[in-house]
């Protein structure tokens, strides 16, 4: 059985620190294993950074002002500045809080996160672990940040911090049914629930890309994008952290490190979505340019981890042009976008796929007729 | 309408008390205050003269006024027509003592927040208002500050706010004299 | 006040079924009611049942201090009114105290005044469109309304020496005479304008997600509004053509010619929201129209203020109103005067103090976003509510 990513980085890590050894037998795997989680969380925390400059360059362009200039060439170590001011700021629970609550609401939103990345593949064998139920993992690790977040919204002694957490608990959970359409729509075109699957199933031109495979694909990639920023929380979704209604909504009452925290989740959450979608309907890691792909070793390695990176990070900034332009949109409207646009739509355009696969079964309508099908 | 026209309509209809005034720099009726909601409802209703926008409550102290022996207040109305385009200006006075004006809040919704404006700084009291409560001021403040003889308060809720200028609240000489 | 709100809530709750309503507290210190209001709000959940403004955070009773100045000295206080368009202000106080002084005002006065408020007009609308942007999610039509009144706030600068507080239309006529060359900046602000009209239009106005989000909400017909006293863009946005510059004309505003906006319906229904907003994007329109007649027609040479009211004014005895049309409705001066250079008597009619009072009635049974878009619909200043 092959060894998954996190065995083979806990046998490197305690090669390369030896005094581990010392512990206890029965202590070895698990610790390193600990360890190892070490590594999700700085990425995430990394690309939070990335994310803030990235949101603060992008929206200054767009406002037509210049976003963070001073702090770096060109404003680049802003976020840092700003992560040691937070951690450097005073630690306010208020008066009448839930206090246990509301120190662990950060924590399971963050939590959420992490554990969402565990199952997003950066290339065929870089992957935390290959679950064969990936995809249904996901959907369901992907609602415990709603726990999260109602607790945060509760702890907080705040009517509008409640009135923030219970619109975000309805959104996200109405939204997460054209998600898990669309999943299973791409499930159909794999063949297989486990996320290195999918990818491998888009392998070639690019034209074997989920996108491309039906006339009706764009529905679901669409329906997908629409949802995930529904269950991101960001505009034109942003109901329950309305500045101008809400204050903050749910995360009003956090200041400091805590508050970073929820941040961080977002951004890493953002950046999720991003891969996620590459993953289900662009490709993935691969490039989609087949001699590019079949490079091998540690370059090969680079190249698909980046072109997953560059994938997500596109879609981020899609995510924050579109957070940049569009107004919000008002509760009873977000669900009728749910529930009578994206769900009918997604409904039968899993059916145009289901029956599509019966007939031309794995074969993209780019490919039919003048070439077989990748698969 | 031309004011002309409309004041003496007045004046004929509710016959003693009322005053066409013309000259001057705005031409008004003067009228008792116990006058004032009948003729009120008289310019709503009546469809020649139709007023139906209140523009502004005012309300005067005329204590100490050149060429005025009492000190009444005087409580001014202005109303519009927005269909017949005439406007009309009606100015009543009231006693020191009592200031009591029947309220006009039931004919035009503008009244309400306009008497309670002229009742918290002014202290004139409306009767008949739903909600005669201060708007401007804090619920708590004593006194009514745009009367001539308003006493400035010395401190208020433990913040000393008694200024060093002149204590008949006119500026003039040097500041922190 | 909130005694009557939260006994009304006892009463309407039936014996039987407990309805759990929530009392909420907008402000004073709010992100989205536009200054220092406080909104007392009872809620079902999502649903308005019932609100109440609570004015007078910013009561600084400009009325008690203009009696201790000179008429002069109390131009300064009416700046601090309708802050945002305090030319307009001005304008009202000079002309309220002209029509008891009496005078001639110089032809050249009289076209800065047309000159620099209509400037403030557009000024004004432009922060109304930025902040009700604002309140609906779209935070880049602020960015772009204020890029481009900071033009407006450079020629002002220019102009008088201040961005916001200008103390420059005086009775009698302006404070300064006009730099060199100003006119040629505000003929190349006005191309500008226009350009970016379109621009702001299209991001927001015309978009898709805007319209679902004012179109229909916050209905006000014509009755209740003039119940209220409501005027200005909200007035004419159900319909009623009424502009105080075309009824009662002031100045020389009879020699420009200009329509009169009122709500289109081309989305929603006249008096909602979208069309409240249209009212105040066509008046822009409307104004860079004056501004341009204006530099067509301006006088070389004049004088700036009339000499007899330069330092001193003493009008007659005697009372009047005298009103203007501002950005945010019909703004009239109530001036009473006892033949000295001291008023004796001044009193402010705000036109956002009725444009707030009409609140309740708009807001009954509407969710509590639809509210806020309402109160920024309405475009309210606190600096003239409380005066």
């Amino acid at each position: 059985m092959p060894e998954s990513t996190t065995e083979i980085l806990a046998y490197r890590i305690l090669e390369l620190l030896p005094f581990l050894t010392a512990l206890p037998e029965a202590l070895h795997l698990p610790l390193a294993i600990a360890l190892t989680g070490l590594v999700p969380i700085t990425i995430i925390s990394l690309i939070g950074l990335v994310g803030v400059y990235m949101e603060r360059k992008i929206s200054a362009f767009i406002q037509v002002r210049l976003g963070p200039m001073e702090v770096g060439p060109y404003g680049i170590l802003q976020t840092l500045a700003d992560g040691i001011k937070l951690i450097g700021k005073e630690d306010i629970i208020p008066r009448g809080a839930d206090r246990p609550l509301f120190i662990l609401a950060p924590i399971f939103a963050f939590v959420g996160v992490v554990l969402l990345f565990v199952a997003i593949p950066f290339d065929r064998n870089f992957i935390v672990v290959d679950l064969n139920v990936g995809i249904f993992y996901l959907a369901a690790v992907a609602s415990i940040e709603v726990v999260g977040v109602i607790m945060a919204g509760w702890a907080s002694n705040n009517k509008w911090s409640l009135l923030g957490a219970m619109r975000e608990a309805a959104q996200v959970v109405a939204y997460e049914i054209p998600l898990g359409i669309c999943l299973i729509t791409v499930v159909l075109l794999a063949g297989s629930f486990s996320m290195v699957e999918i990818v491998e199933g888009q392998k070639g031109l690019f034209l074997n890309w989920f996108l491309f495979r039906n006339p009706v694909m764009w529905v679901p990639f669409i329906a997908f994008m629409v949802a995930s920023l529904a269950e991101l929380k960001r505009a034109p979704f942003d109901l329950p952290e309305a500045e101008s209604e809400l204050v903050s909504g749910f995360h009003t009452e956090y200041t400091g490190m805590r508050f970073s925290i929820f941040f961080i989740a977002e951004y890493g959450a953002m950046f999720i979505s991003g891969a996620l979608i590459s993953v289900l309907f662009l490709g993935g890691y691969y490039t989609g340019i087949p001699f590019l792909d079949d490079i091998g070793g540690a370059i090969g390695l680079l190249l698909r981890t980046g072109t997953l990176f560059g994938k997500a990070f596109f879609f981020i900034f899609v995510q924050m042009w579109l957070r940049w332009t569009l107004p919000r949109v008002r509760l009873d409207q977000m669900f009728y976008i749910c529930y009578k646009v994206l769900v009918p739509f997604g409904f039968v355009a899993l059916l145009i796929t289901a029956f599509w696969e019966l007939v031309f079964p794995g074969q993209g309508f780019m490919s039919l007729g003048w070439a077989p099908g990748s698969q | 309408m031309e004011s002309l026209e409309i004041l003496s309509v007045l004046a004929g209809k509710f016959g003693e008390g009322l005053e066409a005034v013309t000259e001057g720099p705005e031409s008004h009726l003067k009228l008792p205050a116990r006058e004032v909601a009948s003729v009120c409802t008289f310019l709503k209703e009546d469809p020649t003269l139709d007023c139906d926008l209140l523009t502004c409550i005012s309300a005067v102290d005329l204590k100490g006024l050149k060429g005025e022996t009492t000190d009444d207040f005087e409580v001014v109305y202005h109303l519009e027509s927005t269909r017949k385009l005439h406007t009309v200006c009606l100015r009543l006075r009231v006693p020191r003592e009592s200031p009591k004006v029947p309220s006009v809040s039931a004919i035009w919704e503008t009244a309400n927040w306009h008497e309670r404006e002229a009742y918290d700084l002014m202290g004139i009291e409306f009767e008949g208002h739903p909600n005669l409560v201060r708007i401007l001021c804090a619920d708590d403040w004593v006194g009514h500050p745009l009367r001539k003889d308003y006493e400035y308060p010395k401190e208020y809720h433990g913040v000393h706010c008694e200024f060093e200028g002149n204590q008949d609240g006119t500026w003039g000489g040097h500041p922190g004299k | 006040m909130t005694e009557a709100i939260a006994r009304e809530s006892s009463v309407h709750s039936a014996p039987d079924i407990r309805t759990e309503e929530l009392l909420l507290n907008m402000g004073p210190q709010h992100p989205s009611t536009h200054g220092v209001l406080r909104v007392i709000v009872r809620t079902d959940g999502e649903m308005v049942l019932d609100c109440e403004p609570v004015v007078g955070y910013l009561h600084r009773c400009f009325e008690k201090c203009a009696e201790s100045g000179t008429y002069v000295q109390a131009v300064c206080y009416t700046d601090r009114l309708d802050y945002l368009m305090a030319m307009g202000n001005n304008l009202g106080y000079a002309l309220a105290v002209e029509k008891l002084a009496g005078g001639e005002i110089p032809e050249m006065a009289e076209f800065i005044r047309v000159l620099v408020t209509e400037l403030n007009r557009i000024g004004s609308h432009l922060i109304a469109l930025g902040t009700f942007g604002l309140d609906t999610g779209a935070i880049t039509p602020f960015f772009y309304s204020f890029r481009d009144r900071e033009m407006v706030l450079d020629i002002l600068e220019e102009i008088c020496g201040q961005r916001l507080n200008y103390n420059y239309i005086r009775p009698g006529g302006v404070a300064y005479d006009l730099p060199e060359g100003i006119l040629k900046k505000v003929e190349k602000f006005l191309d500008h304008m226009e350009k970016s009209l379109v621009e702001i239009n299209d991001l927001l106005t015309y978009n898709g997600i805007f319209i679902h989000r004012t179109a229909n909400v916050g209905i006000l017909d014509v009755e209740t509004a003039i119940r209220y006293g409501v005027t200005g863009p909200n007035l004419r946005s159900t319909g009623l053509k009424r502009d105080l510059r075309k009824l009662r004309p002031y100045g020389i505003y009879d020699r420009f010619e200009f329509n009169i906006c009122t709500g289109t319906g081309e989305y929603g229904t006249l008096g909602d929201c979208w069309n409240r907003h249209i009212v105040r994007m066509q008046e822009i329109t409307e104004s860079i129209k004056i501004l341009r007649q204006v530099l067509g027609s301006f006088p070389t040479e004049g004088e700036h203020i009339a000499k007899a009211m330069a330092r001193k004014v003493r009008p007659a005895v005697g009372a009047a109103y005298t009103a203007v049309e501002n950005s945010k409705g019909e703004l009239g001066f109530y001036v009473a005067s006892d033949g000295s250079d001291k008023a004796w008597r001044i009193k402010c009619r705000a036109p956002s103090f009725h444009n707030i009072s009409v609140l309740p009635a708009l807001c009954k049974n509407t969710m509590l976003a639809d509210m806020v878009i309402v109160l920024g619909s309405l475009d309210i200043v606190l600096g003239e509510i409380d005066r």
